[in-house]
């Protein structure tokens, strides 16, 4: 292979890596359920993936390959989790999972630009509430110390964020005609 | 549990705030429910997106520097993953000095041979074949890319690696089988080994056997001699204790669920030959474990001989007529000794023909490969038949009705490899003749990630965008060469007028790097096959 072949093989299999990066990262976590260590596991599944990135091929199925390399990743990390006496779903039912994510159709980037939409459209205080609780910026009680009301109150209201921008999400997809 | 119930949970599940019994009963829930399990997946995506659109998101450059953002990217305030990313390092260099210590002392090692032609890496290190002794050491991982490797330990124990293949060596009696065949014969049975593949764990107890763990689908084991136990990683369920029977080969899938298939052929009674025969055109097809290799040298037989212990035996029709020794490169393919042969099939509609070239347990629809070679004259523009499986829906005929996979040559000389596969038919075309009266080496692979084409030992067609291949087994009088089945003689395609020569069958799929050998061990002989 001449050095422009690989160069643009290079190029390629970084540019399907980045595309990807977020939708492996959320196939991770919705295989893992909740259990610690979804950026850790994420990262493993790029670099065996960097590694093997002498049998990558222009055209052919990057998606594919990386969650399938992703779902033995997160099967290996079940294990060391299991061993520790955590949460973690069976076997059978994370191949289970894995195979009816991977029919969908790849729309995740899609689905990134709707949910901003939607947050857009959420109060400012409602706004302000995700962000704490995804930014990693600040504990939810810490926000109810701050603003002086309860933490199982936020909890409630963050219980009710989620639900209506999950079905903002769907509903706008469904009007775009983007989703079955 | 309503869906209240379940979003209730799967927010809880997310907050990590569910208690065991909780957890249990989504699980049984998402298990036997699909609604359940949609409702969870749309969820956890918005969940995820929203830890992805809320300001954990790193921006990544798309060039390639992005991949050390990619590989490195870190929370900057997870003090965690810093103190684990130390340990790590601590890790690292503990095992480095544990690897030169163990070094010093001379470690336990497989000591390794190559079949002539064979391909590999150890630790990211492409080796061709050469000569002096090799070793492998614990903590190395392996990666046959064409061919056959022996690795023996000083017990005596023999592992067998044959490529396309990949296994680590965490310990030297414990390979993790990635994917591939390996081979084990523990000798006087005195070691321990475990083999561990994606889901399973085999232990020996005093054995020979083999195992497979092919691109999609259960792990194969083929246990010539003694006795397995086999348990599932992530089971609490006891072992399943396997014996030898006749002919017959095991698929135990990730749920304990054992099956028959047929046997594959045991390496190891010809690996002695294989490792001290020259590198040519034979070792380096034999090294990548055919199920069938016709070499087609038997002149004055009308059996055509099978290079694989026990393998299927060919016959050929009375307008196949093979070349004698002498004849030069009329009848000669270039890349073997002058005792090679080839056949001649004059394209009479009848009797022009190769047939049972047929292997053990048939050949699957799903996933295999055939290579041969070829050389026709520019005479006619026919449409002809090369290699052909195929089948009678009623089981009520000796030849096949229907062509399921076919490889032909075009009116323009083309050559295409075709597969029907219900609403998704597969052609694979080159986009140039190979009717020029030289030598022409043609492969096809197809199995559940690809279906590709390779000519001269260059990939000229794939595609991967099927869906699936359709299940079935052709078998019999329904694997041949040159003739095409009814169906395909109605629509005009005619039979092969040309010489062919040295037709494999695997019963995988081939991989480039094999299928590129082939062809470059063939011309490592002489000349190049495609001149005169």
């Amino acid at each position: 292979m001449s050095s422009s072949n690989e160069h643009d093989l290079m190029r390629e299999f970084v540019r399907e890596l980045t595309e990807h990066q977020a939708s492996l990262r959320s196939f991770v976590g919705y295989l893992m359920a909740g259990a610690q260590g979804v950026s850790d596991v994420t990262q493993e599944v790029n670099l065996i993936l960097w590694e093997k990135r002498g049998q990558f091929e222009i055209g052919t199925n990057f998606r594919a390959w990386a969650f399938t390399t992703a779902r033995f990743v997160v099967l290996g990390h079940r294990r060391r989790l299991r061993k520790e006496g955590l949460l973690v779903f069976d076997q059978d039912l994370i191949e289970q999972l894995a195979d009816e994510w991977q029919a969908q159709p790849d729309e995740y980037q899609h689905r990134l630009a709707t949910l901003h939409t939607c947050i857009e459209k959420l109060a400012d205080a409602d706004q302000a509430l995700l962000r704490v609780r995804y930014s990693g910026h600040g504990g939810i009680e810490r926000m109810a110390a701050k603003s002086g009301r309860e933490g199982s109150s936020l909890r409630v209201r963050l219980f009710r964020l989620r639900a209506a921008l999950k079905q903002c999400v769907e509903r706008e997809l469904a009007v775009e005609g983007g989703i079955s | 549990m309503t869906n209240r119930e379940l979003e209730e949970t799967v927010q809880r599940l997310v907050d990590g705030a569910l208690e065991e019994a909780e957890f249990n009963r989504l699980q049984e829930h998402l298990r036997i429910d699909a609604r359940a399990r949609a409702f969870y997946r749309k969820s956890m995506e918005v969940e995820m997106l929203l830890a992805e659109g809320m300001g954990q998101r790193v921006e990544i450059r798309g060039n390639s520097g992005g991949m050390d953002q990619i590989l490195l990217r870190r929370r900057k305030r997870d003090v965690t993953r810093a103190t684990l990313a130390t340990a790590a390092i601590l890790l690292l260099t503990a095992v480095v000095m544990t690897f030169i210590m163990a070094k010093r002392s001379n470690p336990p090692a497989l000591v390794c041979d190559l079949v002539p032609g064979t391909q590999w890496e150890v630790a990211g290190e492409t080796l061709e074949s050469r000569s002096g002794e090799l070793k492998v050491t614990e903590g190395a991982t392996v990666r046959v890319l064409s061919g056959t490797v022996r690795m023996a330990l000083e017990s005596g124990a023999v592992m067998v690696l044959r490529g396309p293949a990949e296994v680590r060596f965490p310990k030297l009696q414990e390979p993790v089988l990635v994917h591939g065949w390996l081979w084990l014969d523990t000798a006087d049975g005195a070691e321990s080994f475990t083999i561990e593949t994606p889901g399973l764990i085999v232990r020996n107890v005093g054995t020979r056997f083999g195992v497979r763990v092919p691109e999609a689908g259960p792990t194969e084991i083929h246990l010539i001699d003694g006795v397995l136990k086999v348990t599932r990683i992530d089971g609490d369920d006891e072992a399943i204790t396997l014996k030898p029977v006749k002919n017959s080969g095991f698929l135990v899938s990730l749920v304990g669920n054992v099956t028959e298939l047929p046997l594959a052929t045991d390496p190891f009674p010809t690996l002695r030959e294989l490792l001290a025969a020259p590198l040519d055109y034979r070792t380096t097809v034999l090294g990548q474990g055919p199920a069938g290799y016709w070499q087609l040298d038997t002149p004055d037989e009308k059996n055509l001989k099978n290079e694989i212990v026990g393998g299927i035996v060919g016959y050929r029709g009375n307008d196949a007529t093979p070349g004698k020794p002498g004849i030069g490169s009329e009848g000669r393919f270039d890349g073997f000794p002058d005792a090679n042969h080839a056949i001649h099939l004059s394209g009479d509609p009848l009797t022009s023909v190769i047939t049972k070239i047929d292997i053990p347990g048939g050949v699957s629809r799903e996933e295999g490969g055939v290579s041969f070679w070829i050389r026709r004259r520019q005479e006619s523009e026919r449409e002809e038949i090369l290699w052909l499986a195929g089948r009678t829906p009623d089981d009520a005929a000796i030849f096949p009705k229907e062509a399921i996979m076919h490889a032909r040559l075009a009116r323009s000389g083309q050559a295409e490899f075709f597969i029907e596969n219900g609403k998704f038919d597969i052609l694979l075309s080159s986009n140039f003749s190979v009717v020029d009266d030289r030598w022409h080496h043609v492969a096809a692979s197809w199995g559940p990630s690809a279906v590709e084409l390779y000519v001269d030992g260059k990939r000229i067609g794939r595609v991967d965008d099927f869906g699936s291949l359709k299940p079935g087994v052709m078998q019999g009088e329904y694997v041949r060469f040159g003739k095409p089945s009814h169906e395909l003689a109605k629509e005009g395609k005619q039979s092969f007028s040309g010489w062919v020569d040295e037709i494999a069958i695997w019963n995988r799929p081939l991989g480039r790097t094999e299928i590129a050998q082939q062809f470059k061990a063939a011309l490592g002989r002489t000349k190049k096959p495609g001149s005169r």
